[in-house]
């Protein structure tokens, strides 16, 4: 096991590595750096100038040099400063990392809560009219555009209760509770695509997990229907369901910049959607080593947990 | 209650009868909803293709003195910021919301396919550089990945589809891969190798129809994906720009009046949803008719 975790975590960096290699090439093919950005908003060419400022962001070194410089600062715990928002990337992201993942798990969560009893109500009224509306409406969350569900129930909290979301951020350190009604909507609506997706998940595993043998032979011994549902049938369902809700929360960390975006919450998302707009490399560079990371962290964690449930899995 | 399903199993004799009936039941219910999916579908490709006939005004032909008007028998879905007619926007740029999804898809699943079989077939080293390759790629969420290219590359249509192409590739690859492991070994595939068929020949003409239904399957769903992430794109203003309409550009360009002009955006919207609920359909019909693993 011990040897299993090492070797993922080794892959996982040569992964990461390849990736932002890709990005960083992809960002210096793409004509329109930040200093012609920045000279253009002056209104003024002055080559002098923009060879400066070029030299001052280290952008007069050749592509090798300047990715080698960069990834040694990383392996030394440092991103390097924006060029925009000045000060190390490495605050910015902190900061608007406490943003996205308490989003990421507050939508995880939601996801479970409402997914995981939907999905076992759907299987036991399989085929009867309940399961149907339940596999329509579980379509109907996987093709809401995330960003358009979000408006949409600022429109209707408006309307209807006359309330809109506060659009500053509340820390929940600074006040709990300012913060989870902050949070509610965005949760929601985050939280909406991945609930369909354990619904689904939910209903066919516990379907498939009732046709099994040893589900007659509980039946067989004369248990109360309960305790061969909740005890036998039930607890082997949800392992694959835990699996999928752990990669579930992963690919929740690609919504989450609509979301952020819609109801302006200062996560890792608008940071990286503001570094891509003023190219501001370091910026972008920092997010996306970062998201990377976490998204193979909670795929190689789902994985863990995958084999401590089901003793049949077992990593060589 | 939970268990009604096991325990009123038949006995052997009676059990077809039973069994047959849950099928047609289930077949019924799941034949409604594919129907449903595939009408829908076919309205909203009808839309792309021939949209003079469901409206006869210019998308792009303002009226400021009609601006922002709600749903009236002339602009039956309301008029924008500038005056322009929201039906005939949402009509006009269900072509550059399809054609994207469409266009990207088919490039995506081409190559992915090709690069697949090829990794498939021939193992090795290979498999090893091109698997490490799409690793890459899965190593980020997918919408976020479509963001960063297109943000990267700039708004454009042609920036739009090569983002989405390159983001899922690595799903294709990976649906024609594992197929193409087992087929390789089958006695029809050592046959032709033994025949001296051509590597081209074997994979196209033996190999590929067999892995196709799976590819088919992950079209159907990717093409679900792709509607949803150009809207996406668009609507954080890195895909399609204004004055172009496309879902997502529409909704973005009707956000600042979401409180004074909601048809803006509620109907675009609504029109994406139902876009992807058809393609999300058609594929669940799909993959139970091709892929009897998983049904």
């Amino acid at each position: 096991m011990y040897a299993y975790i090492l070797r993922r975590l080794a892959h996982t960096g040569v992964t990461v590595i390849g990736l932002t290699l890709v990005i960083f090439v992809l960002l210096r093919i793409v004509p329109g750096d930040v200093v012609s950005q920045m000279i253009d908003l002056q209104g003024q060419s002055n080559p002098r100038q923009a060879e400066e400022l070029r030299r001052f962001f280290g952008l007069d070194q050749p592509w090798h040099v300047q990715y080698l410089t960069w990834l040694g600062g990383v392996l030394r715990g440092n991103l390097g400063d924006s060029w925009r928002l000045g000060g190390p990337v490495l605050t910015h992201i902190a900061n608007g990392m406490s943003v996205t993942l308490e989003l990421a798990l507050l939508a995880t969560a939601f996801a479970t809560i409402v997914g995981i009893p939907s999905g076992v109500w759907a299987a036991v009224r399989q085929n009867r009219m309940e399961d149907g509306v339940l596999r329509l409406l579980s379509l109907a969350g996987l093709s809401v555009p995330v960003f358009w569900q979000g408006s949409m129930l600022i429109l209707l909290l408006s309307i209807y209760l006359r309330w809109t979301p506060p659009m500053r951020w509340i820390s929940p350190a600074a006040d709990l509770g300012g913060n989870l009604v902050l949070m509610a909507l965005p949760v929601i609506t985050l939280g909406t695509a991945s609930a369909a997706v354990v619904v689904r998940m939910t209903r066919n595993a516990v379907l498939e997990v009732l046709r099994q043998d040893y589900i007659r032979t509980a039946q067989s011994k004369g248990l109360s229907r309960r305790v061969v549902f909740l005890r036998h049938a039930l607890k082997n369902a949800l392992i694959p369901v835990i699996t999928v809700t752990g990669l579930q929360m992963g690919y929740l960390l690609g919504g989450m910049v609509v979301v952020e975006e819609v109801f302006t919450l200062p996560g890792v998302g608008r940071l990286l959607l503001q570094g891509l707009v003023q190219r501001d490399y370091p910026l972008v560079q920092g997010a996306v080593l970062f998201v990377a990371v976490i998204f193979m962290l909670i795929n190689l964690i789902t994985d863990l947990v995958y084999a401590v449930l089901d003793p049949r899995i077992r990593y060589a | 209650m939970a268990t009604e399903v096991v325990t009123r199993r038949p006995p052997a004799g009676r059990e077809t009868g039973l069994s047959a009936r849950r099928r047609a039941l289930q077949g019924a219910l799941r034949n409604r909803l594919v129907f449903l999916g595939l009408s829908l579908a076919l309205v909203i490709v009808l839309m792309a293709l021939l949209p003079n006939l469901l409206t006869p005004v210019d998308p792009y032909k303002m009226n400021v003195a009609n601006a922002m008007t709600g749903p009236t028998p002339a602009n039956w879905l309301g008029t924008d910021n500038f005056g322009r007619d929201v039906w005939t926007r949402i009509v006009y740029g269900s072509r550059s919301s399809l054609g994207i999804a469409f266009a990207s898809v088919g490039v995506a699943c081409l190559l992915g396919t090709i690069l697949g079989l090829l990794a498939g077939y021939f193992g090795g080293v290979v498999d090893q550089a091109l698997g490490r390759l799409m690793d890459i790629f899965f190593s980020f969420p997918s919408l976020l990945l479509a963001v960063v290219v297109a943000g990267i590359l700039g708004p454009s249509m042609r920036n739009v589809i090569l983002a989405i192409t390159i983001v899922y590739i690595p799903f294709f690859f990976r649906v024609a891969r594992g197929p193409t492991l087992v087929e390789k070994e089958r006695e029809y595939t050592l046959a032709a190798q033994t025949l001296g068929a051509p590597i081209p020949r074997i994979l196209l003409r033996h190999v590929l129809p067999n892995i196709l239904a799976p590819v088919v399957v992950q079209a159907s769903v990717t093409l679900c994906y792709a509607i949803l992430t150009e809207a996406s794109l668009s609507y954080l203003g890195l895909g399609i720009q204004p004055p172009h309409p496309s879902w997502g550009s529409i909704l973005n360009e009707g956000r600042p009046y979401l409180q004074i002009a909601p048809w803006i955006s509620v109907f675009p919207g609504i029109t994406i949803m139902l876009a992807v609920l058809a393609f999300n359909l058609l594929g669940d019909g799909l993959r139970d008719l091709w892929d009897p693993r998983s049904s």
